[in-house]
């Protein structure tokens, strides 16, 4: 109690989340995701041409042709701006992990709430040089932090240092 | 030290791969029986049942493959440097999971018919969390098995504090502080008092799925059924017809709901005793759950005008407890009465003293976006009303009109309801237009907060914040950033609270 005798300084003298430098990831990130869209993209269109070219149903093509031409421009504008949202920043005490454009979503997770950590590549990630690093809580799937397009190094270190911190805090 | 053993990362036992391949073909055909089986019996010739088996054996090369290179990719460890057992796996992606020691909240062998027959069991590890975060060797020999489990013991006990027993504790303290049961007026009251809106939903799907057997059977007979029906609506008639049909509906879900009370609930009884609550209840599953105050996630205590008159409450709580997979889920206890639920609270959580309290409220742009998405459904019905041609356009007006004006009542007092209360040690949400709910979380049992920020919310300083338990999420949307202070108090709570969150 004697902590909070005047608690309106107190509270604001607190360290600031929002005030923290956030790290950009890897760039390569960003031509994986392309890359991901790009697949999508020929999916999408040979579908629309198997769907022309058979003529199998007139608004099912408008549609598809509509849906095509209006979402992946979309898509891959808003690929580019959400790469550059992407940050994280490690505090002494906690993870930070921040992403999104429309809807910019910041999520903290103190080092003592942490379960467990683990890092995760697919072929794309190998061919890039990058990896994902994903640090589970035990609050469900909104609770954990998922950094994607790490370069290999970068992540591995930073396992390094949050293992250190678990068993750190785990006594 | 015995943990050499586990030092080099290792495989799983030769035969895992007949065993992860089997159970690989096992889940395949149950995906795929139904298609198998339209084959054989509609379109049965020689032709497709070869290429069906030459599918299945294609399959089975694929499988196979599969299987030996999921069991060379498979390796496990002990890193007794760093306290952790350390598995890599994964066919198409890599993934190397590491789990310390101290996390460690489970661990036990288990095996199935086909295991046993094999002499390989399974070695599950369980970490606190959702589901995907446990660790499963499908194949490990008896031995290795035994050996490895009684290793990972022991460095699990080394971490966990000395937690009593609880058998132990149960001997301590049989004499019970306080006793609740509920009676039967009580368990009436409930039935009566609960919103019907379930028992309503189950009528009208019963009927529908009647009217919909009806009407595929007896499609020659529609016709003498709809010249009935016309028959009907002189209006006056076609009125107290729909009046006794609705009397008669609610007065079902009220029934339904009752006895869906009464097996649920019968004989509910709560005990405090030194440590914990005990409740047990239920005819058909017979629950006998004991709650201790740091499993305690999230509690929410639940009523509406009515039962607050007939001094009812309900409280709901979200426990987390690995060793019993069916109490992380929420435990409702109805029923209670206003003094019962205050030496609920006094005993679940035991700082209430607090030197401040802050009440946020949400910007009032959370009305406008909660209409927008509520009114969707009318522009939708527009569209599917011009395009089939089912209502008459004025019926539509008036049935929309009719939605719009509650949704907008509702959606107002809705608004007027939400808050959320910060204090010392407590958050509190407070939410509920007829059902009035409260939530309350213990600031240092959160596991992280999301902040989302919304492009069109930046201008006016809002935020939507998220809350993580191991309980479940508690939100909290369109508020001013002027709360961003408490949400780093709450950081510096979590962190600086040594006491561990279950």
């Amino acid at each position: 109690m004697e902590n909070f005798t005047n608690n309106s300084i107190e509270i604001g003298s607190l360290p600031q989340f929002e005030e923290v430098d956030f790290q950009p990831i890897s760039e390569s990130y960003l031509i994986k995701s392309y890359l991901l869209k790009f697949l999508l993209l020929c999916a999408a269109v040979i579908v629309w041409v198997v769907l022309f070219y058979y003529d199998i149903n007139l608004v099912l093509t408008s549609i598809l042709a509509v849906f095509i031409v209006l979402y992946f421009p979309f898509k891959f504008w808003n690929t580019f701006k959400v790469q550059d949202t992407y940050g994280f920043a490690l505090r002494e005490k906690d993870i930070l992990f921040k992403r999104g454009y429309f809807i910019c979503t910041t999520t903290v997770v103190p080092f003592n709430r942490i379960q467990h950590v683990s890092i995760s590549r697919d072929v794309l990630d190998k061919y890039l040089k990058i990896s994902t690093l994903k640090i589970f809580t035990a609050g469900g799937s909104g609770s954990d932090i998922i950094i994607p397009g790490l370069t290999t190094d970068l992540a591995l270190r930073l396992k390094e240092a949050l293992a250190v911190k678990l068993t750190a805090n785990g006594l | 030290m015995d943990s050499n053993l586990f030092a080099v990362p290792q495989r799983q036992s030769k035969i895992g791969i007949l065993l992860i391949f089997l159970t690989r073909i096992f889940t395949l055909l149950k995906g795929f029986w139904a298609i198998l089986a339209y084959f054989l019996f509609t379109k049965f010739s020689m032709s497709t049942l070869i290429y069906m088996l030459l599918g299945l054996a294609l399959i089975s090369i694929l499988a196979l493959i599969y299987s030996v290179v999921y069991y060379k990719n498979f390796l496990f460890h002990i890193d007794a440097l760093k306290q952790e057992f350390v598995v890599e796996k994964g066919v198409f992606t890599k993934e190397k999971i590491a789990i310390p020691f101290d996390r460690i909240q489970q661990v036990y062998i288990k095996h199935s018919i086909l295991q046993r027959i094999l002499n390989v069991d399974s070695f599950v590890i369980e970490t606190a969390g959702s589901k995907g975060e446990e660790i499963k060797i499908q194949a490990i020999s008896n031995e290795d098995a035994n050996r490895l489990l009684e290793i990972l013991l022991k460095e699990k006990n080394n971490y966990s504090e000395n937690i009593p027993d609880s058998e132990f504790t149960e001997k301590t303290d049989k004499v019970p502080y306080w006793t609740h049961k509920i009676s039967f007026i009580t368990l009436l009251k409930i039935g009566i008092s609960t919103n019907y809106l379930r028992g309503l939903v189950l009528i009208v799907g019963f009927f529908a799925t009647i009217y919909n057997e009806i009407s595929t059977l007896s499609v020659e007979h529609s016709e003498t059924i709809k010249t009935y029906l016309d028959e009907i609506p002189a209006p006056m008639e076609s009125i107290s017809i729909f009046l006794i049909i609705a009397f008669i509906v609610l007065l079902m879900s009220i029934l339904i709901t009752v006895a869906e009370v009464f097996i649920k609930y019968f004989n509910l009884q709560l005990t405090q005793k030194k440590d914990s609550l005990q409740l047990e209840m239920g005819i058909k599953t017979h629950t006998k759950v004991s709650l201790q105050p740091r499993r305690v996630q999230l509690l929410q205590i639940i009523t509406n005008p009515v039962q607050k008159w007939l001094n009812l409450y309900q409280v709901r709580i979200s426990l987390a407890n690995t060793e019993d997979k069916l109490q992380k889920s929420k435990i409702k206890i109805p029923g209670l009465d206003e003094s019962t639920v205050a030496k609920m609270n006094s005993f679940l959580f035991t700082d209430q003293l607090s030197n401040f309290k802050e009440s946020f409220s949400p910007n009032k742009i959370l009305v406008v976006r909660n209409l927008i998405i509520a009114l969707i459904p009318v522009l939708a019905s527009y569209f599917i009303v011009t395009f089939m041609d089912i209502l008459t356009f004025k019926t539509w007006v008036i049935l929309a009109m009719i939605y719009t004006v509650i949704v907008i009542i509702w959606q107002i007092f809705f608004f007027k309801s939400l808050a959320l209360i910060l204090s010392e040690d407590f958050l509190f949400k407070k939410y509920g237009v007829w059902n009035k709910t409260e939530e309350r979380i213990e600031i240092y049992k959160i596991q992280s907060i999301s902040i989302l920020q919304p492009l069109w919310y930046k201008k006016k300083n809002l935020i939507n914040i998220v809350f993580h338990t191991a309980g479940g999420d508690v939100s909290f949307s369109a508020v001013n950033k002027s709360i961003l202070p408490y949400v780093n108090y709450m950081f510096y709570k979590i962190e600086s609270d040594a006491r561990s969150w279950m």
